[in-house]
């Protein structure tokens, strides 16, 4: 597998949140709008490139041993340090996400490409594929909240997450009073969630049919 | 061994490194949090101090752990952010206050409270306020009478904002005593209207009366024994109060120190429980005016109902509420039995209520009793008419 | 007292801690196709959550506030959690081989369960005191037994049941989670 394919896999086939089921918890709490998910999908990616390139950085001269600790430690600091630059420099958007940006520690796309990835390929590559992986999440955050917040408040705003100035607002008044607020709530989530894991499991499965066909 | 050593090392390494890292962001970002914590509250701090340059202070100072937040305002005084918990355990009562440089209180703004409304609220409005604002740091402040929990729970906050202020200032305060209680004088003479006193029943001497506490509870009861116009004892058989808050105030301690009590004596209240010690208050004074041989304003009639029932010879009328209106009943008694009984209800729903009009009367008079049973699907009707006939046999005994 | 038990409550069923929340969703998803296993996991990460949280709750308050870096929280908490997780593997294994037949599988997947951390640090974030800490780290996980029960008694129903190809499993399953938010958001006024 090449570069490019390595690092478009995250988006469909490698979907880390629809096609693998990683990082659930937060894709499903904060996509209720697409601000949070932009900030929280940009949070991860950063982390994940950053924690794949230390780790693997330090991979030969990590003890096998001791790994899993030594992740955790770099994994830990890399989302604290975040943690307070966000609150410094991104208030609203720290007070959105909350307790799911020190929840990053155990997404388990970060760990779980650190493991499988970082840790016996070269620094570029590892970061590749960290920001193929993160994008890929965002992608992800970003349909989820898409559907949910039109669904629910009939409109989709964009943010600056610097000074809190609206950059984009798209609102279709004329269906204002059709809004299902449900969408904004723990319901919306799974209801949305799960429509995209099925069409992704079609969309998965598509090719590999198609494979087979040729094959015959 | 060697391997374990160079695990831990490296494991101490990695530690000490992100540590580092850490402690590095920390510094950088601390100070930008802080003077966002600030922008934050800055609206609710200009409110006491317009125009002034604030800065956060440490609240370590303070034993209590009420204050939250201390903020200095530049050159005109300091402000304290305090949350108490009054009356309502689940929501604190949030206020601000400002105390100038020189020790005077000048700002007392209450946040967010869930005390009970008109009762504990009341410490949010100006009339509390005013007691506060132009005080001394050395003043004492009175806590609001009927308002007695949430109150003090202010002005114990209001002193422990009173104690930071002189370790920030370095202005010494007196420790201030707990918060000063005014105590209302109630005498028995007073107007306990409101709470409805009823004497119930007079047994020689002792007098069962009914009251009511806080609004809107059910009445307790009190069995009063009263000799010579002085109270000889008190007990409590019904609580219809707020259990956990009224108690105290019918507690034997409490209870007993109203013995000896006269029509013009002063009583204390139970602080904290000011609304059912009324009540004993009002049951006292139904006792001693009814010995007294004053009527009350209660009905002490002990049968309820007589002027309900009007008898000619033999034949006694009496109504009662059934259905739709009143229902009059008329029984003719010869000796103990039952004679004849007539049921008159026009107002009774027809085909419903009227099958009892029709049908009791003849199992009434059968049974010779008023225990009979009642007309199904038409018990309210029904249990008007027996009522109303259990009512005249009773009367004519 | 009473205070505590409504405490108890919402934690269990208004803010139940996946159904509103969304933390263990991995597990959720996980180990709720059979029922055994889902009761396992559930006795099991309330058995985790417990003893991380008390031991981090004291290695907070005990050590971290009087030193003043507060910041190293995050540091502390998982790796906390992580050595009791494989402590307590250790425990079990050692002293009661038929528990770590039943439990055993479920402990290492825990350390990634996110509910852990986030009642180590709920507990700290709501300044709870100690007793208020006992509940809240036993209520939490209680609420997740429940609905980790609940569901992997529809999933074994489900599994059964006619569903289109591209529905199978996982997202039948989120759609049956879904009706299930919406049934216990009927609890919200009970406290």
């Amino acid at each position: 597998m090449n570069r490019k394919e390595n690092f478009i896999a995250g988006f469909v086939k490698e979907n880390p949140v629809f096609g693998l089921y990683l990082g659930l918890c937060s894709a499903l709490a904060i996509s209720t709008t697409l601000d949070n998910a932009i900030g929280m999908g940009l949070c991860v990616t950063l982390i994940l490139t950053a924690s794949n390139m230390i780790i693997s950085a330090i991979r030969k001269i990590t003890p096998d041993e001791i790994r899993i600790p030594v992740y955790i430690v770099v994994i830990a600091s890399l989302v604290s340090a975040v943690e307070m630059l966000m609150a410094a420099f991104m208030p609203q958007l720290y007070a959105n996400l909350g307790v799911f940006i020190s929840l990053i520690v155990v997404n388990c796309i970060i760990l779980g490409r650190a493991e499988a990835f970082a840790s016996k390929n070269g620094i570029l590559d590892s970061a590749l594929d960290g920001i193929g992986m993160g994008l890929g999440y965002t992608f992800s955050l970003l349909l989820i909240s898409f559907v949910r917040e039109f669904l629910a408040t009939a409109s989709w705003t964009i943010t600056n997450p610097f000074n809190n100035q609206v950059i984009l607002h798209v609102g279709l008044s004329f269906l204002e009073p059709f809004k299902i607020s449900m969408f904004s709530t723990s319901t919306g989530a799974f209801l949305t969630f799960a429509c995209f894991a099925a069409l992704f499991a079609v969309l998965k499965n598509k090719p590999a049919k198609k494979e087979k066909k040729e094959a015959k | 061994m060697k391997k374990i050593i160079h695990l831990t090392v490296f494991l101490a390494v990695v530690g000490a490194l992100s540590a580092g890292v850490l402690s590095y962001v920390n510094d950088l970002t601390a100070p930008i949090i802080e003077a966002q914590k600030l922008a934050a509250v800055k609206e609710s701090l200009e409110v006491l101090y317009p125009g002034a340059n604030f800065s956060e202070l440490s609240t370590e100072a303070d034993e209590t752990g009420l204050v939250s937040a201390a903020y200095k305002a530049e050159g005109k005084g300091y402000i304290y952010s305090v949350q108490v918990v009054g009356y309502n355990s689940s929501t604190p009562i949030d206020f601000m206050m400002s105390i100038d440089n020189d020790g005077t209180i000048s700002g007392y703004v209450v946040l967010t409270q869930q005390e009970t409304n008109g009762i504990g609220s009341r410490v949010a409005d100006d009339e509390f306020k005013n007691t506060v604002v132009g005080k001394g740091i050395n003043d004492s402040i009175s806590t609001l009478s009927g308002a007695t929990v949430s109150s003090t729970a202010v002005v114990k906050g209001i002193n422990a904002a009173k104690a930071l202020f002189g370790a920030q200032a370095g202005v010494s305060v007196d420790t201030p005593s707990d918060p000063v209680v005014t105590t209302p004088v109630y005498t028995l003479s007073d107007d306990y209207s409101g709470n409805s006193a009823t004497v119930v029943s007079v047994d020689g001497n002792t007098y069962t009366v009914t009251s009511t506490g806080f609004p809107g509870n059910s009445a307790n009861e009190y069995a009063i024994v009263v000799e010579n116009g002085a109270i000889v004892s008190v007990t409590n058989t019904v609580f219809g109060d707020t259990a956990g808050i009224g108690n105290p105030a019918v507690s034997e301690d409490a209870l007993s120190s109203y013995v000896g009590a006269t029509l013009t004596s002063e009583v204390d209240a139970v602080s904290g429980s000011t609304f059912t010690s009324k009540s004993v208050f009002a049951a006292l004074q139904a006792a001693l005016k009814n010995a007294a041989g004053e009527s009350t304003d209660a009905d002490t009639d002990t049968g309820a109902s007589t002027d309900n029932t009007t008898v000619e010879g033999d034949s006694y009328t009496a109504t009662a509420f059934g259905f739709g209106g009143d229902v009059t009943v008329t029984v003719v008694l010869n000796g103990s039995d039952i004679v004849d009984v007539k049921v008159v209800g026009d107002k009774e729903t027809s085909g419903i209520g009227t099958n009892a009009i029709d049908k009791l009367p003849a199992a009434i008079v059968a049974a010779d009793s008023a225990d009979v049973d009642v007309v199904s699907g038409a018990t309210i009707t029904s249990t008007a008419i027996l009522e109303a006939v259990q009512e005249i046999l009773d009367q004519a005994q | 007292m009473a205070e505590l038990f409504s405490m108890a409550i919402a934690a269990v069923l208004i803010n139940n801690i996946i159904l509103t929340k969304f933390f263990g969703m991995c597990p959720f998803l996980g180990v709720s196709k059979k029922t055994s296993s889902a009761v396992g996991m559930g006795v099991a990460v309330i058995f985790v959550i417990m003893g991380a949280s008390i031991i981090t709750y004291f290695l907070y308050h005990g050590v971290l506030v009087t030193l003043g870096i507060e910041y190293m929280q995050l540091i502390t908490f998982i790796l906390v959690i992580a050595s009791f997780v494989q402590f307590t593997e250790m425990f079990i294994k050692k002293f009661s081989p038929a528990l770590y037949k039943s439990l055993g599988i479920y402990l290492p997947l825990i350390t990634t369960n996110c509910a852990v951390l986030y009642v180590a640090k709920d507990n700290i974030t709501q300044n709870y005191g100690f007793v208020e800490m006992l509940v809240n780290s036993f209520s939490v996980p209680l609420g997740f037994l429940l609905v980790l029960y609940i569901f992997s008694c529809m999933r074994e129903r489900l599994d059964t049941a006619d569903t289109p190809n591209a529905w199978k499993g996982n997202p039948v399953a989120l759609v049956a989670a879904a009706l299930m938010a919406l049934a216990f958001s009927g609890f919200a006024g009970l406290v």
